[in-house]
């Protein structure tokens, strides 16, 4: 008798230790769609010390969550919004975790359009065909459609051969692009004497393209001058569209000399005393 | 005197120094090219390949593509369970990385395991410069293990955007167009 008081006594106090088992919180307001910063999931809940976080496709995040009574309100804000889709709600209590399979989405937002453009560099000289590639993006990083189930597009546009720095639709320094000035088109060829220093002062220029863009600053351009059997290579630099030298008049005098920009050739000039 | 003045500067000097080099943070950071990355070292799902896009990538690029893409979803995979994006700043592009970090909230690990199987990436747009990629994941398998022991396989039709920063392919935004089951 007294054995088996022991053995009831040891298997209440077994049971008291046990924790019980939580029943699953019901859902009060079931929701097809959960839009984040928005809506609120009510539970009906027994018991204290809930805790919940939400898988979304790509985070697990944390809700706020609020208990009043035997109800819970749950409120999925995220600074940023989400990845939509299907995500997995948790609601744990102890060691109890009841999974409950939600879809979410963010509030309307304006979406941004990326505008890539590949090459980046165009020159004059080739061809003016750039490849554009689009696509939209929503606050939180979700591609947004740019026409019904079209996220992607791709376009070839021909530019205009103006040389400059150009911004493509969405007016970003992403989408920014370069039109290069192109080869020098010819190269005008002109001197003046400075009969005080006795010098000369030759210019090349204004150098353009074919598209009458000033060609770059920086393009290495070459002097020939042949005088006698003395011939000479003087290397100097465009600049605003002009390039120049000046030598001592005894040095050039009845001196023919040219200009070589990349494969373009000036005519020949006679330097001469008027 | 000159000798109590001159230990008293070098205290000071002394505590100066003690006190720098405790203000000083110290840095733990592993640079990027020495850090091992066993998420992507150990991701190996199946991953069917179609190019679809005018430009045609090299196979070289088509084989860091691949690589890349399955190096995302290992990394993806970890962030479905652990808020810190942190470890994964190499795998998303700055704008991306922003959003996750700005929705961090340090708190417990989640219980539920999300796998990639498979993908079938049908390529869309390659740009010229191979710096952008647009992809349709258009059969996308995940298996999802539940803290119960069961496990769930879904299939989504996924629409990717990548770029190509520092040494390999980032995640720029992602779509999850549908759910096939």
């Amino acid at each position: 008798m007294k054995r088996t008081f022991l053995q009831i006594a040891l298997s209440l106090a077994l049971l008291g230790c046990q924790k019980g088992q939580v029943k699953k919180p019901i859902i009060l307001n079931p929701q097809s769609e959960i839009v984040v910063n928005q809506d609120s999931l009510l539970f009906e809940v027994e018991g204290v010390n809930w805790t919940a976080w939400v898988n979304t496709p790509v985070q697990v995040i944390y809700p706020q969550l609020t208990r009043i009574n035997n109800q819970i309100t749950l409120r999925i804000n995220p600074s940023e919004g989400v990845i939509e889709g299907q995500a997995f709600l948790t609601l744990q209590r102890d060691e109890n975790q009841f999974i409950y399979p939600i879809s979410l989405k963010n509030q309307e937002a304006k979406g941004q359009l990326q505008d890539l453009r590949s090459p980046k560099t165009v020159n004059t000289d080739s061809s003016m065909i750039q490849q554009q590639v689009l696509y939209a993006f929503d606050h939180s990083g979700n591609l947004s459609e740019l026409e019904e189930g079209v996220f992607f597009k791709e376009n070839y546009l021909e530019l205009f051969p103006n040389a400059g720095t150009f911004q493509g639709l969405t007016s970003t320094a992403v989408s920014s692009f370069y039109v290069d000035p192109g080869t020098v088109k010819e190269i005008p060829l002109t001197y003046s004497l400075n009969k005080y220093n006795q010098t000369v002062e030759i210019k090349a220029g204004p150098l353009k393209d074919r598209y009458n863009n000033s060609v770059s600053n920086g393009t290495l351009a070459i002097f020939f001058l042949e005088k006698g059997k003395e011939q000479k290579r003087i290397e100097t630099v465009v600049q605003d569209s002009y390039c120049q030298l000046t030598m001592p008049l005894s040095e050039v005098e009845n001196g023919s000399l040219k200009v070589k920009i990349a494969q373009v050739y000036s005519l020949s000039l006679i330097i001469q005393q008027p | 005197m000159t000798r109590w003045i001159f230990l008293g500067f070098l205290l000071i000097v002394g505590v100066l120094l003690v006190s720098m080099a405790r203000v000083q943070k110290k840095n733990d950071e592993i640079p990027y090219f020495l850090r091992y990355d066993s998420l992507a070292a150990n991701a190996n799902p199946r991953i069917e390949l179609k190019v679809e896009s005018s430009i045609d990538p090299s196979e070289e690029q088509l084989e860091k593509l691949v690589t890349d893409y399955a190096a995302i979803w290992a990394h993806l995979n970890r962030l479905f369970q652990d808020p810190d994006p942190k470890p994964s700043k190499e795998r998303l592009t700055e704008r991306f990385y922003l959003h996750l970090a700005n929705n961090y909230v340090d708190g417990p690990s989640s219980s539920i395991k999300r796998k990639d199987l498979s993908h079938f990436i049908q390529i869309k747009t390659w740009s010229k410069d191979g710096l952008s990629c647009n992809i349709l994941d258009q059969n996308a398998e995940f298996s999802f293990e539940f803290p119960d022991g069961t496990i769930q396989k879904t299939n989504y039709s996924i629409a990717v955007s990548l770029l190509f920063q520092g040494d390999n392919w980032r995640l720029d935004a992602i779509r999850f167009i549908e759910e096939k089951n």
